[in-house]
């Protein structure tokens, strides 16, 4: 109960702030940036750095290669003290670039294989009529009972549309991002026809965006549901708090 | 701000209030019914890779897929490991797990285990595809992986029958996505907020994914799936804990369009008393 | 190899290994990838630590020199020198451990959010004005799409949801495409950047 309390407390502490700035909030703030700092670091001390490293090296020789590619990472690793030294400086660069360059492969090599190549090989198939478009016929007929010849029409055509819609919507967005001044008329038609595009797929997101900033603002409202009576108790606290605390400037936006 | 703020609360906790009525019945998207039946699909003998990326904040819209996914998986006999790409991850799959194993009486280490925070992101997916003693050699509460019966009968994560990842952002899907899809991953199922659903859709529609569930309206109609399949009522407790499981998902449903309402109205007052300055 | 190309080499080096792997894939099981893996992992770890310190010694200073926000700098470390000590001695599963995420972190970082995600929306809608068609395009998709999502019944459901649906898996499926591709084409060219040695950013060094 205690730490449902705390857990309320801090909570109207946090949204105290839609009041006004105000030290009980700033205070919590910094207890917050405090704790994740602690959290992180402990994590990486903990799970990461003693049982990945520590734990095989102080298993011995022994372990073979283990403990030698073990050795050799600490070794990399720390260059990065060489930065102490200012002769030696420039050591202290490799451990980074090595991160760098791996992070950027990898990426590369992920954006190719899953990305690059599914979504443009999935939009040129978009111009064929295959499989999955008859279980789409399907999953619309039956959604559409009793079927009708408006349903009928509608179901095997409306599936084929939309992939011949998606394709030109790919081919228009890469021209309105390529060819954001057209040279002709044509050209500019189809970038404008991207453009809009790009706007729906914006608005998507931005409504998909609201919905989970709404889901996590209804969390909270929960969470306070499932205590009513410690949830008006720290209310109670922190209003008084607020009261007692001088207000500081600047005041909020 | 402050009014808006205040009033999308008190909508919220209306609605949860009020959400002892039913909410209609949304029609299920394919990709909710795929990841369904794919969970599903588990038997005996096989094990789920359980990724757990997404931070507190996120707890409302996924923390009921992840319960249901460990209550399916456990139902159908299927056994799981967990593991997170972030500090805060881990330690709510270590919650769900624990809790999922005390109330399908299962036991921890040998139907399931939390291998806990791997750092490295895409690099940690890449583990996945080596020997499990490579990837850890300890679980998040810190006992070795010899001394657990599951990780004796586990040679690589990439052996799972499916990835199933619920993720909130960076670290999470993407990682996942990138580096898993086609290559350590038979299947994979993703779970995200609704933030992340549109950029997702894409790779649905290009067939990469096992399911996808997307934001809680997608969680909720996953959760009625659930608690409607009778292959999953193996006991007394279980049809009544899937439900329960559902009904907190249609109290998410209310309040989202109690807080829809309040946005598209405010908006449009907005506009009205901005026009009525401009024409003044 | 001169003190400036040494990191550059081991940049390229590493970027190839890692853009390769997938495709030769022999090193799957060998110490090769091992060590490779385990050196990214530890450089991550080793950066995220030696930032955190970084943070704690800017807050110390602040404590220090008694500046302004001295008292809060001062609760900064103070929770982070018992989170950490806690999280060091018990392990993540502790019960004290435990008991700061579930009743400290949690709610914080879900009310902080929270605040930041409804004014993030507030301060976008409501700035948002249809000025021209496509702005307009936008604000009526988005409007849609959250209707769209949430529990309707009767007429207005049969009408909105389809038409919900049908944005997020048409055009939306297509422009999400284009801005993939596009990024897929930016990584590969930071990569090709990085191979031929362009790409210095990361050293520090401005590009000429």
């Amino acid at each position: 109960m205690i730490g449902q309390l705390i857990a309320l407390l801090l909570t109207f502490a946090v949204l105290s702030y839609v009041w006004r700035d105000n030290p009980l909030y700033r205070m919590t703030e910094s207890i917050f940036v405090g704790v994740a700092l602690g959290l992180f670091a402990a994590f990486e001390v903990r799970q990461v750095l003693l049982p990945r490293f520590w734990d095989r090296l102080a298993a011995g020789p022994a372990t073979g290669a283990a403990w030698v590619a073990t050795l050799l990472v600490i070794l990399v690793v720390a260059l990065m003290l060489a930065r102490l030294v200012p002769p030696l400086a420039w050591l202290g660069r490799v451990p980074i670039a090595v991160a760098v360059g791996s992070l950027a492969g990898m990426a590369a090599a992920g954006f190719v294989r899953a990305v690059l190549v599914p979504q443009v090989g999935a939009s040129a198939a978009s111009l064929v009529i295959t499989d999955s478009l008859a279980h789409e016929r399907g999953v619309c007929l039956l959604e559409s009972q009793p079927a009708n010849a408006l349903t009928n029409v509608a179901c095997s055509f409306g599936p084929y549309l939309n992939q011949l819609f998606i394709f030109a919507g790919v081919v228009a967005g890469l021209v309105y991002f390529v060819f954001s001044r057209g040279e002709n008329k044509g050209l500019r038609a189809v970038s404008r026809f991207g453009g809009w595009i790009v706007m729906m797929t914006l608005g998507v997101t931005l409504g998909f965006m609201a919905m989970a900033h709404f889901a996590v603002t209804i969390g909270r409202a929960q969470t306070m549901m499932e205590t009513p009576g410690l949830a008006l108790l720290a209310l109670a606290i922190v209003v008084l708090t607020l009261l007692c605390l001088r207000r500081d400037p600047p005041k909020a936006v | 701000m402050r009014w808006l703020a205040v009033i999308a609360l008190a909508a919220a906790i209306a609605a949860g209030i009020w959400s002892t009525r039913p909410a209609p019945r949304a029609g299920i998207a394919p990709q909710v019914t795929q990841a369904h039946a794919a969970l599903s699909g588990l038997g005996a003998g096989d094990f789920v890779l359980l990724a757990v990326d997404f931070d507190p904040a996120s707890v409302p819209e996924l923390s009921p897929f992840v319960r249901l996914t460990l209550d399916i998986a456990l139902m159908r006999g299927a056994r799981v490991v967990t593991l997170s790409l972030s500090p805060h991850g881990a330690m709510l799959a270590e919650r769900y797990l624990r809790e999922a194993l005390a109330d399908r009486k299962g036991t921890y280490g040998r139907d399931a285990m939390n291998l806990g925070f791997i750092e490295g992101r895409g690099t940690a997916v890449h583990l996945t595809g080596m020997p499990l003693q490579r990837m850890a050699s300890r679980d998040h509460a810190g006992n070795l992986l010899g001394d657990l019966p599951l990780a004796s009968d586990i040679a690589r994560l990439s052996d799972a029958a499916l990835f199933v990842v619920a993720s909130s952002g960076s670290p999470g899907a993407f990682d996942w996505l990138m580096q898993g899809q086609g290559r350590f991953a038979k299947g994979l199922l993703l779970a995200t907020t609704s933030h992340e659903g549109p950029e997702l859709a894409a790779f649905y529609a290009s067939g990469q994914l096992s399911g996808l569930v997307a934001g809680a309206r997608d969680v909720s109609a996953f959760a009625d799936l659930a608690a409607n399949d009778p292959r999953l009522h193996t006991d007394p407790s279980s049809a009544s804990h899937l439900r329960g499981l559902a009904e907190q998902m249609r109290a998410h449903r209310w309040a989202h369009l109690a807080l829809v309402l309040c946005l598209v109205i405010g908006q449009g007052v907005t506009s009205w008393r901005g026009r009525k300055k401009g024409a003044a | 190899m001169t003190k400036a190309g040494a990191p550059i080499v081991c940049a390229m080096v590493a970027a190839t290994y890692w853009t390769l792997e997938p495709v030769v894939d022999v090193a799957r099981d060998g110490w090769l990838k091992t060590f490779a893996a385990d050196l990214v992992i530890a450089i991550i770890a080793v950066v995220t630590l030696v930032a955190i310190t970084g943070v704690l010694a800017r807050e110390g200073r602040k404590v220090v020199r008694r500046e302004s926000g001295h008292l809060n700098a001062t609760l900064v470390l103070v929770a982070f020198a018992l989170t950490f000590a806690i999280g060091v001695a018990e392990g993540p599963a502790g019960e004290c451990f435990v008991w700061i995420f579930d009743y400290v972190y949690a709610p914080l970082e879900s009310s902080l959010l929270a605040l930041v995600a409804f004014a993030l929306v507030d301060t976008a809608l409501r700035r948002m004005r249809a000025r021209s068609g496509e702005t307009a395009l936008l604000i009526a998709t988005a409007t849609l799409v959250m209707l769209g999502r949430a529990p309707t019944s009767g007429t207005v459901g049969t009408l909105i949801t389809p038409v919900a649906d049908w944005l997020t898996r048409v055009p939306n499926v297509a422009g999400q495409r284009v801005l993939l591709i596009g990024a897929a084409i930016a990584a590969c060219s930071t990569l090709l950047r990085l191979l031929l040695g362009i790409e210095r950013d990361y050293l520090g060094e401005r590009r000429t």
